[in-house]
């Protein structure tokens, strides 16, 4: 219970620090934009009574700080476009490596498997409802081609939801009859349809 | 591919207890590779490739990440 509400008040915070500067600093600019269009003249503007003038300063100070929000988080964006981009250039110096260590332990697996031409060695990565394949080994080339579009355990997998599916289905529609069957019997239908005219 | 073997890898990491890797073993034959073996064989690694996922996982390719990318 306490997890469940640390998370939603993290995922607050999150929603608060993602879109509160935007928020802030458009809120702001209308209350700033409808106080100004409401006053006839400066004068009156400067003659609000107290709660309408604090109004009018709440605004301004919430666009300032959306501002200075806003600001920060562009400074943001910035640097971690910049991490971002020297990440991509070492995941792309090391993307080759990696692939040979999960080869590597391959390898060693499919040397104890007594691994022949006829069979192959995956290593998937598991993520939401889909399967990244990182490494394969086989001894023959035509078998270590990666499927583009799905790969055949994401097809296995939903093949084994689609039996289960059938299976609930079935299992229903049997269940339906079963106990319509039993409905008619129940009302002597069943039977009178049955029993040979006595004529 | 007639035959396939799946041997999910558990990965203990702050306190969770997850099984992202997947391995598969397939083959043209009809008959299947022993489960229980790959399973036994699987288990022998499993300290290595645990560590190597803990180590590599920033650096591995992100099906999410990809697509926000537009790869």
């Amino acid at each position: 219970m306490s997890s469940s509400r640390a998370g939603f008040f993290s995922h607050m915070g999150s929603v608060v620090d993602r879109y509160g500067g935007l928020a802030g600093s458009t809120i702001g600019s209308l209350i700033l934009a409808f106080s100004g269009a409401l006053a006839p003249s400066l004068e009156n503007l400067l003659q609000y009574h107290r709660w309408q003038t604090l109004v009018v300063y709440g605004g301004a100070a919430l666009a300032v700080l959306g501002a200075c929000s806003l600001a920060r988080a562009s400074t943001k964006v910035e640097m971690l476009l910049s991490q971002n981009s020297q990440l991509r250039d070492l995941v792309k110096s090391l993307g080759t490596d990696i692939e040979e260590k999960w080869r590597h332990i391959l390898i060693q697996i499919a040397n104890e498997c007594k691994l022949d031409n006829a069979g192959r060695i995956s290593i998937y990565r598991h993520e939401g409802s889909n399967f990244i394949m990182l490494a394969r080994f086989s001894t023959d080339p035509d078998k270590r081609k990666q499927e583009e579009d799905s790969t055949p355990l994401t097809r296995a997998v939903s093949a084994k939801r689609t039996g289960m599916a059938s299976l609930s289905l079935y299992l229903y529609l049997t269940l339906l009859r079963k106990l319509t069957f039993k409905h008619i019997h129940s009302r002597g239908e069943f039977r009178q349809r049955s029993q040979p005219h006595s004529r | 591919m007639k035959s396939r073997s799946i041997v999910a890898i558990a990965v203990e990491e702050k306190d969770t207890y997850e099984r992202p890797l997947v391995l598969v073993y397939e083959s043209v034959n009809e008959k299947a590779f022993a489960l229980r073996r790959l399973r036994a064989i699987t288990e022998n690694y499993n300290d290595t490739l645990c560590q190597l996922y803990l180590t590599l996982k920033p650096l591995l390719p992100s099906l999410r990440y990809a697509r926000q990318e537009g790869f």
